[in-house]
C-alpha cells in the first residue's frame, strides 16, 4: 500500500550569489513498511529533500512546489496551521542531522519526548512522561534519563532519546538525515540495530538519509540516489548493491571498501555541482566517462529499465 | 547535611566576590593615600570627636583656651595611639581597610547630608536611593525595549524597520548625558515646558500623589535621555542575540514537531537565551550607575553621581573615597544577586558544573 | 561565535561595498585633515596657553553667532566691520587751525542689516610730544543727521577706546533717540542701537541701511605727533563657528580640538584593545596558573567602578591628558573583553594550523604571534573601533566635570566653559551646540565604520 509519494518536488532557495536549486524535480513513491534510503555526496540536496517534505522552509525560500500525498492526503495544499495540528510529528516525524543539538538545552529530556504527546493528543503531562519513560527503556536506557538535561546524557543517549521522541507518537513516516554520522561505530551499530528491530516488530516506515552507503544497507528496501539535486536512479536495495544501472551509482559502489573481497578502490573525478548553475544537460555529465553527445545537450528523463534510472544510457 | 550543588557554587562565589571588595577597597585605599588623605580624614574625624567630648565635659569646663587645646592636642595623640594610626602605613592601610569593608567612612570635610550630619555614610545612603530610582527605571526601560524590539525583528528579519533600526544604530554612539544636554536645550532652554533639573518641584508638593508625580515629571528628561541613546543600539544587538538563538537546531526540531510558534518563542528561543540576557542586565544596571556622575550632573538630579560631583568641586576626599567604596559594594552585590539568578535559570549551573 | 574566515584585508575591500561605511570614512577623513591641518599649521604646542590668553582676542566680537546664521534668520545679523587707515574709502584732509595741525578723517560704509553691532571700539596709534592729541568722532547716518559721539584724548602709543562703554555718550544718545521717537521705547537703547537705528512707531528696534559716514576730527599739538586710526565696530555674527564669552573664535577651538579627540579615542580604544589580546592569549594558551591568574585580575576589575576610579584618581593627582589616557587604559586592560578573547584562544589552540605549527616544533611567541593574533584580529576589529566613541566622550565627560588638563584645548572643555559662562541661560547656544556637533560627527563616523564592520565579520546576520 502506498503511503508516501512524491511527485515532481521542487525547492529553490534565494542567496546572494543566485538561486540554489537544492531539490530540482524530484519524484518517489514509498510503501508502508518499507525504508527509503538516499545517498548521495554532501551538497547534493538529501537534507533540503527531507525538509522539502516536512515542510521546514528557510527563509530565503524562492520556490516551492510540486505534490506530496500522504496515505491519498495532499500535503502541499495545507495551509501552515492545519499542517501543523495534523502532519506535523502525526504523520511525520524526522531525527536530524547532527541529533546532538537537537534536544533543547533548558527543558528535561522525558518532557521534550513527551512534547508532541501533549501538543498533538492532548495527553495530561504526567501520562505523556510516563509513555515517554517506557519509550526509552523500549529503547535502551534507564528510565531516569527522562528527568535529566540534555547535557548530561552521552552522543548515543541523546541519539536514542532524539528517535524515541521521533517514535513517540506513533507516526506513519519517519525522516531520519544522517542519524549515525556523528557517531563513533559501536554506538553506530547498536542505533542501527535498534531501527532495524524497529522496522521489524512496528512495520515503521523509514525515509534515510546517508552519505554512507554501507550503513544505508543494513536498513533500506530501496535506494535513491542523489545528485545535484535530482533522483538519478530508485532500486531495490539488492539491485542497488549489485548491479547498479546509473554511472554515477557505479562510481559510488566502485568507492566504498568491503570487509571481504578484494577490491580497488576508486574515487569520481571533478568536484562537486554547483547547485546555482548546475552544468547543462545531465548534470553528471563532466563526471562521466560514459558521456556522450546528447549527455551535454538534454537533461534525460526518467526511464524504467526494471526500475527508475535517469540516464541516456538507457534509451 | 547534604549541601545542594548550587548552594555550593553560590557561597564559594560570594565569598570570592567579598575578596573582590576587599581588594578594590585596598585599592582605593591606597590610591587615595598616597597623598596621604586617608590619614588626614581619620586624624581629623579624631580631632572632631575629642573635641566635642572634651567640650561637653563638665570637668573640663573650668580650663583655659590653651589648656583646654593641650588637653585636646595630648588626647587626640592617645587616640591616635590607641588605634594604632601611628604605626608603619602597611598597618595604618588595614586599619582603613576595616573601617572602609565596615562601611566606617568618616566624617566629611565640608558637606552635610540633608539631615545637617557630616557622617560620611549618612551622606551616601541618603543620596544612594535616587539613583538607584533613576537608572534603574532607564535601564529597565531600555532593556524591555530591547527585548521586545529586538525579539520582534528578528522574526521579521529584513523588514524596512529592521533595516531602519541598522541604519539608525550610530545613533547610540553618543552616550545618554549628551542627548540630556540636547534635550535641555530643546524642552527647557527653547520650549520651556519641562524642567532642567533637579528630582522634584521647589517648593515639593506636600501631598504624596503630587509629589510623586512632580518626581515623575523630573526624571522624563534624564530617563528619556539614556534611552534615546540606547534605543536602536539595544535592539539590534538583541535581534543578532535571538537570531543567533532563534537558528539553533532545536528551535527547527521544534518547529517540526509542531509545537505552535508561541510556545516555540517562549520556552525554545528565550529560554535558553535567558542567563546571558539576565547578564547583559546586571551589567547594565551596575554600569549605569557608576556612569551617573555626569548624568546627574547635567540634569542636577540628587544622587550619588553628583554627590561625587560636588565632592570633586569642593575636594571633600572623605566623601570621594567613600562613594568609590559603595560603589564597589554595589557592583559586587548585584554580580552576586546575577549569579543566583543565572543559577536558578540555567540548570547546567544548578548541576554544579563549573565555568561555565 | 567562533572565529571568522575573514583576512583583515579582506574584511576592508568588503567595507567599502557598504555606503555608511563610506560616509563614516569621509567623517573621518575630515576630522584627520582638521587635525593634521592643527598640527602643522597652528602653533599647536601653545595652544593651550594661547587659548587660556585672554589678552589676543581683544579684536574679535563676544558672543558671536556663526555667520551662516543669516541663511537661517529674518533678522540679519552683522559681521564685524572694520573702517579707517588703510581700508578703502577713508579720506584724510589737513589744514591747519589756530596753529596747530588738524586733520579731517572720512571713512564711510554701507550698512544692510538689520541687527546692530555689539560694541564700537576705536583703535588709536599715535605718538605725542606734550599734549596729547584731540579726538572728535561725528556719526552721520544715511537720514544725513549728524551724532556727536564726544571727544576723546589717548595716553597711550596705541589704545583701544570702547566708544560703546562711554556711559554718559549713551545716555546723551538715549535722551536724543527717544526725542526722535517721540515715545519711550520698551526696548533698551545702546550706544550701538542709537547709532544704527530707525526710527520706528512700534515693534523691534531695526537698523538704517544705508550710507554711514563717519568724521574723526583730530588736533595734534606738534609738529611731530603722528596719529591713525580705526574703527572697530564688532559684529553679532563671526566665522565658521562663532566666538565665546571670552570672544574666542570658536573654530579655532573646534581645529585644536580635533587632534584630542581623535588621539586621545584612537590610542585608548587600539591600545586597551592590544593589550586585552595579549593577555587573552596568554592566558588561553598557557593555561595554568596563568590563566587562574589572569582570570581573577579580569574579576576583580569587574567589581572596580570605573568612573569614579578614574574621577577619584585625576582629582587627588591632577592629570594632565596623557596621564589621565594612561590611567583609563591600565582600569581596563583586564577588562570583560579579555573572556572572550580567551574563548577564541583556546579554540583556535586546538585548530590544525595551530596543531601543524606545534609539530613542527614553532615556538610559542611565533604561534601566538603568526597563528593566533592575525586569526582573532577580525572579529575584534569591530568592538575596536565601536569603543573609540567612548573613549572620546570620556574625555569630553571628564572635561564637563571640570576634571580636564587646562593645558589642553578639547571639545569637552569648550562645552564645559560654555556652562560655566552661562551659554545656556543666556541663549548662546552655538557655544554649546557646535563642540556638540563635532563630537557627534566624530561618534557617528566611527559608529558607521564600526557597525559595517560588524555586519561583515558576523556573515550569519547578513542573509540568512
Amino acid at each position: 500500500m502506498k503511503l508516501l509519494s512524491v511527485s515532481n518536488l521542487k525547492l529553490y532557495y534565494k542567496t546572494t550569489k543566485g538561486v540554489v536549486k537544492a531539490v530540482d524535480d524530484v519524484s518517489f513513491d514509498l510503501n508502508k513498511g518499507e525504508t527509503l534510503a538516499i545517498v548521495g555526496e554532501s551538497g547534493c540536496g538529501k537534507s533540503s529533500l527531507s525538509r522539502a517534505i516536512i515542510r521546514l522552509l528557510p527563509r530565503n525560500v524562492h520556490t516551492y512546489e510540486g505534490k506530496i500525498m500522504l496515505n491519498g492526503t495532499d500535503l502541499m495544499s495545507m495551509d501552515e496551521e492545519t499542517f501543523r495540528k495534523e502532519v506535523r510529528w502525526r504523520k511525520i516525524s524526522m531525527v536530524f542531522q547532527g541529533a546532538l543539538n537537537s534536544l533543547n538545552p533548558v527543558l528535561k529530556v522525558g518532557y521534550q519526548i513527551a512534547e508532541p504527546l501533549i501538543i498533538h493528543m492532548k495527553v495530561d503531562e504526567k501520562e505523556a512522561i510516563e509513555r515517554a519513560k517506557e519509550l526509552l527503556v523500549k529503547l535502551g536506557l534507564s528510565e531516569e534519563f527522562a528527568e535529566r538535561y540534555p547535557f548530561e546524557l552521552s552522543g548515543g543517549m541523546k541519539q536514542r532519546a532524539v528517535i524515541a521522541m521521533a517514535l513517540i507518537t506513533n507516526p506513519d513516516l519517519i525522516i531520519l538525515d544522517e542519524p549515525t554520522s556523528a557517531l563513533d561505530v559501536i554506538t553506530q551499530a547498536n542505533i542501527m540495530n535498534m531501527l532495524k528491530e524497529l522496522k521489524r516488530s512496528r512495520g515503521q516506515t523509514f525515509i534515510f538519509i546517508t552519505h554512507d552507503i554501507s550503513v544505508a544497507s543494513e536498513l533500506a528496501d530501496k535506494v535513491a540516489t542523489m545528485y545535484a539535486g535530482q533522483v538519478v536512479e530508485i532500486a531495490p536495495a539488492d539491485t542497488f548493491y549489485e548491479e547498479p544501472l546509473h554511472p554515477y551509482t557505479q562510481k559510488l559502489m566502485k568507492s566504498v571498501p568491503t570487509l571481504r573481497r578484494e577490491k580497488t578502490l576508486e574515487s569520481i573525478p571533478g568536484a562537486p555541482p554547483n547547485l546555482i548553475n548546475p552544468p547543462s544537460g545531465c548534470r553528471f555529465h563532466p563526471r562521466c566517462d560514459k558521456a556522450m553527445d546528447i549527455c551535454r545537450k538534454e537533461d534525460p528523463p526518467t526511464f524504467e529499465r526494471g526500475h527508475s534510472v535517469k540516464c541516456w544510457l538507457y534509451r | 547535611m547534604r549541601i545542594p550543588p548550587l548552594a555550593k557554587v553560590l557561597i564559594k562565589r560570594a565569598f570570592f566576590l567579598f575578596l573582590m571588595v576587599i581588594i578594590v577597597t585596598y585599592l582605593t585605599i591606597l590610591i587615595a593615600n598616597a597623598g596621604g588623605y586617608v590619614d588626614e580624614i581619620m586624624i581629623s574625624d579624631i580631632k572632631f570627636n575629642v573635641a566635642q567630648r572634651v567640650s561637653a565635659n563638665p570637668l573640663y569646663k573650668g580650663l583655659s583656651i590653651e589648656e583646654r587645646n593641650k588637653l585636646i592636642e595630648r588626647l587626640v595623640e592617645d587616640e591616635i595611639r590607641l588605634r594604632g594610626l601611628d604605626k608603619p602605613f602597611p598597618i595604618r592601610s588595614l586599619i582603613y581597610l576595616w573601617n572602609g569593608l565596615t562601611l566606617d567612612l568618616g566624617r566629611s570635610m565640608y558637606m552635610t547630608s540633608d539631615t545637617g550630619s557630616r557622617l560620611v555614610r549618612l551622606i551616601i545612603l541618603e543620596r544612594l536611593p535616587q539613583t538607584i530610582l533613576l537608572f534603574t527605571t532607564a535601564t529597565v526601560i531600555i532593556f524591555l525595549i530591547g527585548l521586545f524590539g529586538g525579539l520582534y525583528l528578528s522574526r521579521n528579519f529584513g523588514s524596512f524597520l529592521d533595516k531602519l533600526t541598522i541604519y539608525l544604530s550610530p545613533t547610540s554612539a553618543i552616550p545618554g548625558w549628551f542627548y540630556g544636554i540636547l534635550l535641555i536645550l530643546i524642552f527647557y532652554s527653547y520650549l520651556h515646558v519641562l524642567p532642567p533639573g533637579g528630582m522634584v518641584d521647589y517648593p515639593p508638593p506636600e501631598e504624596p500623589v503630587a509629589y510623586f508625580l512632580s518626581v515623575l515629571k523630573h526624571m522624563i528628561l534624564p530617563v528619556a535621555a539614556w534611552v534615546i541613546s540606547s534605543f536602536f543600539i539595544e535592539i539590534y544587538y538583541n535581534r543578532s542575540f535571538f537570531l543567533t538563538y532563534s537558528t539553533e537546531d532545536y528551535v527547527e526540531a521544534a518547529k517540526a514537531k509542531g509545537v505552535p510558534p508561541s510556545q516555540i518563542e517562549r520556552r525554545y528561543i528565550l529560554r535558553p537565551a535567558l542567563p546571558p540576557i539576565i547578564t547583559s542586565f546586571a551589567f547594565a544596571v551596575v554600569l549605569s550607575w557608576s556612569g551617573a556622575i555626569i548624568t546627574e550632573t547635567v540634569f542636577n538630579w540628587p544622587g550619588l553621581g553628583r554627590t561625587l560631583a560636588m565632592a570633586i568641586g569642593f575636594f571633600d576626599v572623605p566623601v570621594i573615597v567613600g562613594i568609590t567604596v559603595v560603589f564597589a559594594y554595589l557592583i559586587a552585590a548585584t554580580t552576586f544577586i546575577l549569579e543566583i539568578i543565572y543559577g536558578i535559570v540555567d540548570p547546567r549551573i544548578r548541576a554544579g558544573v563549573e565555568g561555565i | 561565535m567562533s572565529v571568522s574566515e575573514y583576512t583583515l584585508k579582506g574584511i576592508f575591500k568588503e567595507l567599502m561595498r557598504y555606503k555608511s561605511a563610506l560616509v563614516g570614512l569621509a567623517i573621518l577623513v575630515f576630522l584627520v585633515a582638521l587635525s593634521l591641518y592643527a598640527l602643522i599649521f597652528t602653533p599647536y604646542a601653545q595652544a593651550g596657553e594661547i587659548w587660556n590668553d585672554q589678552n589676543r582676542w581683544l579684536a574679535y566680537p563676544r558672543n558671536a553667532a556663526p555667520e551662516w546664521y543669516n541663511f537661517f534668520s529674518s533678522k540679519k545679523l552683522p559681521p564685524s566691520i572694520l573702517i579707517g587707515e588703510g581700508l578703502p574709502n577713508h579720506k584724510s584732509e589737513e589744514a591747519e587751525r589756530e596753529g596747530y595741525r588738524v586733520i579731517t578723517y572720512l571713512d564711510s560704509f554701507t550698512y544692510n542689516y538689520d541687527d546692530f553691532p555689539s560694541e564700537l571700539v576705536l583703535l588709536i596709534n599715535t605718538t605725542y610730544s606734550g599734549s596729547p592729541p584731540t579726538v572728535k568722532v561725528y556719526w552721520i547716518k544715511p537720514s544725513g543727521e549728524e551724532l556727536n559721539l564726544s571727544a576723546y584724548r589717548p595716553r597711550n602709543i596705541s589704545e583701544s577706546i570702547y566708544i560703546s562703554n562711554n556711559l554718559i555718550l549713551e545716555r546723551d544718545l538715549e535722551e536724543y533717540a527717544i526725542d526722535k521717537l517721540g515715545f519711550t521705547p520698551n526696548y533698551t537703547i545702546t550706544i550701538p542701537v542709537a547709532l544704527f537705528m530707525e526710527y520706528k512707531d512700534k515693534g523691534e528696534p531695526t537698523a538704517m541701511k544705508g550710507n554711514y559716514t563717519v568724521r574723526v576730527e583730530v588736533t595734534l599739538y606738534n609738529r611731530s605727533d603722528t596719529f591713525s586710526y580705526r574703527l572697530l565696530m564688532h559684529g553679532k555674527v563671526y566665522g565658521i563657528a562663532g566666538t565665546d564669552i571670552y570672544r574666542r573664535p570658536l573654530e579655532l577651538g573646534l581645529i585644536w580640538g580635533a587632534p584630542v579627540a581623535l588621539s586621545f579615542g584612537i590610542v585608548a580604544s587600539v591600545t586597551i584593545t592590544f593589550v586585552q589580546l595579549i593577555f587573552a592569549a596568554i592566558s588561553g594558551y598557557y593555561g595554568g596558573k596563568t590563566d587562574s591568574l589572569i582570570q581573577r585580575l579580569t574579576e576583580i576589575y569587574m567589581i572596580i567602578p570605573f568612573v569614579p576610579f578614574i574621577v577619584t584618581i585625576s582629582i587627588l593627582y591632577g592629570l594632565d591628558i596623557w596621564r589621565l589616557l594612561l590611567i583609563i587604559i591600565v582600569l581596563s586592560i583586564f577588562g570583560t573583553s579579555v573572556k572572550t578573547y580567551r574563548v577564541w584562544v583556546m579554540q583556535l589552540k586546538t585548530s590544525p594550523y595551530v596543531e601543524a605549527a606545534i609539530a613542527y616544533g614553532a615556538s610559542n611567541l611565533r604561534i601566538i604571534a603568526l597563528y593566533i593574533l592575525p586569526r582573532i584580529l577580525p572579529p575584534v576589529v569591530p568592538s575596536l573601533v565601536l569603543s573609540i566613541p567612548s573613549y572620546v566622550f570620556l574625555e569630553a565627560a571628564l572635561a564637563i566635570l571640570g576634571l580636564s588638563d587646562p593645558k589642553v584645548v578639547s571639545w569637552g572643555r569648550i562645552i564645559e566653559e560654555a556652562f560655566a559662562g552661562g551659554a545656556v541661560y543666556k541663549g548662546y547656544y552655538h557655544w554649546v551646540l557646535i563642540p556638540s556637533a563635532m563630537l557627534i560627527l566624530t561618534a557617528i563616523s566611527f559608529a558607521l565604520i564600526g557597525l559595517a564592520l560588524d555586519r561583515i565579520v558576523n556573515p550569519r546576520l547578513r542573509e540568512m
